[in-house]
């Protein structure tokens, strides 16, 4: 009995929420009535799609290699000069060096910055100081009439190594990629 | 019964003991007629009218689309078009007459919230008697109610926003051509359109207990020299009297009530049935 007091229980909650089926008792006179309450339910809009907006400032990228001093020492023994080369070394202007990525978008981004020599320069090393720049959703306390606020952030390239070509003068000798993922799915990799 | 038998058998024994004296007797016998005459048919209406709801519950999206701008940095809106939805069939009201009277089911819809109004397909559902249908047979019609109108709160979930009533009455018919014209204290009016085609109906509440002249008589309003009137020319009591089409005149005017029906207080139902060229008749009934 109990077994099947719950199985009707069951089937009035299903048949209540199909939303289809109710019935009262019969209306039994002439000026009897019936009642039943209509309800509403507010659909949010659909959610807002994502915008991708992401400027990168780059510096010049234009790096000087100054080889290292030759010391030159005399041998009275063999009457010539010995030469020792000291290290060289990579500059650049303020800036030069400097990357810098800005979010727009409506989402949290994360932005990775490789730098890689190329062809006969490998015997250069590119470092990039921070490789992965996390970058906030720009529409935060965003709304119609209120702004959000754009996210910035910047890493820098160092050189290390020696460059060989004596001649060169802006010669190309790698690249610097920006990569942009979506924050959520670049922490799951 | 024995005793009558033991007594002709004794009679028939002393007749026959006496040899010389016989009587002849003849046979004779007389008819027994009978006449069935119907009893009067009383028979009360009874009222079961079901109302199958559907859920009546609605979704509302106002239809505003919101996109991102990274050029100002805020959100746009573009408004589009406000809709209200629901399940298959959750908006359908189904009213089923199991009476032995047409009905009329009346739908209104109350507000609950102000800027939310509900509209039927069809608000007033004429539903013909159960009679003379099988039982899961019964005359049946579904309305569909809709909504229109914005709902403001934006968190509303499964909120009451208004309510949807049901009344049942004897079927209410709208004015036909033919007009009613009462005479003595009762207004005239006109018939009122029934389920039936061709068939209308008047009630008119009684303020005496006789009506004794010019009732009533019956034209159409469209050919106003066609007129019914009744064919014997007096009603007696409730029942179905013969009428006569007329195409002048006013035929038997002054068609009256008596006073053994006690009108006072009571209302009288006319019912017209003009489907039998050859045989209108008026119904009389007191309810």
């Amino acid at each position: 009995m109990k077994k099947k007091a719950l199985t009707l229980c069951v089937a009035t909650i299903l048949g209540l929420s199909s939303g289809t089926v109710a019935m009262a008792a019969p209306i039994n006179s002439a000026g009897g009535t019936d009642r039943h309450a209509v309800y509403g339910t507010y659909q949010p809009e659909g959610e807002v799609a994502t915008v991708y907006a992401v400027d990168v400032s780059w510096g010049s990228m234009e790096f000087t290699y100054t080889d290292g001093a030759v010391s030159k020492t005399w041998n009275p023994s063999t009457h010539q000069y010995t030469e020792s080369v000291g290290e060289g070394s990579w500059s650049n202007q303020d800036g030069a060096n400097k990357v810098t990525v800005t979010n727009r978008s409506n989402k949290a981004l994360t932005a990775t910055v490789e730098a890689a020599t190329s062809g006969s320069y490998t015997g250069i090393t590119a470092k990039v100081d921070n490789d992965s720049l996390s970058l906030k959703d720009a529409s935060i306390g965003a709304t119609t009439a209120v702004a959000g606020t754009a996210s910035t952030a910047s890493t820098t390239i160092s050189l290390s190594g020696a460059l060989t070509d004596k001649n060169a003068n802006k010669a190309k000798i790698g690249s610097v990629t920006v990569k942009i993922a979506d924050a959520d799915t670049a922490s799951q990799e | 019964m024995m005793k009558k038998i033991i007594a002709a058998t004794l009679a028939l024994t002393l007749s026959m003991s006496m040899g010389n004296l016989v009587y002849a007797v003849e046979d004779k016998s007389a008819d027994i007629k009978a006449t069935y005459q119907a009893g009067k048919e009383n028979t009360d209406t009874v009222y079961s009218v079901d109302v199958k709801w559907g859920s009546l519950e609605y979704t509302y999206s106002s239809g505003v689309t919101k996109s991102w701008d990274p050029t100002t940095l805020k959100y746009k809106e573009a408004s589009g078009t406000s809709s209200w939805t629901c399940q298959e069939g959750a908006d359908q009201i189904t009213v089923t007459n199991n009476s032995n009277a047409d009905i009329t089911a009346s739908l209104a819809y109350d507000k609950t919230d102000s800027n939310i109004t509900g509209t039927f397909t069809n608000s007033k559902i004429g539903l013909k008697s159960a009679e003379g249908t099988n039982v899961g047979e019964s005359p049946s019609e579904t309305t569909t109610l809709s909504l229109e109108g914005a709902l403001s709160d934006t968190k509303a979930e499964k909120k009451e926003i208004g309510n949807v009533t049901v009344t049942i009455s004897d079927y209410v018919g709208t004015s036909s051509n033919y007009k009613w014209d009462g005479n003595g204290d009762i207004s005239w009016g006109f018939l009122k359109t029934t389920l039936t085609d061709g068939v209308y109906t008047v009630e008119k509440e009684c303020t005496a207990d006789n009506y004794s002249a010019s009732i009533f008589y019956i034209y159409n309003k469209v050919n106003s020299q066609e007129k019914y009137v009744i064919k014997d020319g007096t009603i007696k009591a409730e029942g179905t009297y013969s009428l006569q089409k007329v195409n002048s005149g006013n035929g038997s005017y002054g068609v009256s009530l008596p006073s053994t029906m006690a009108l006072t207080g009571k209302t009288i139902r006319l019912t017209v049935d003009l489907r039998n060229e050859n045989n209108p008749t008026l119904t009389v009934k007191v309810i």
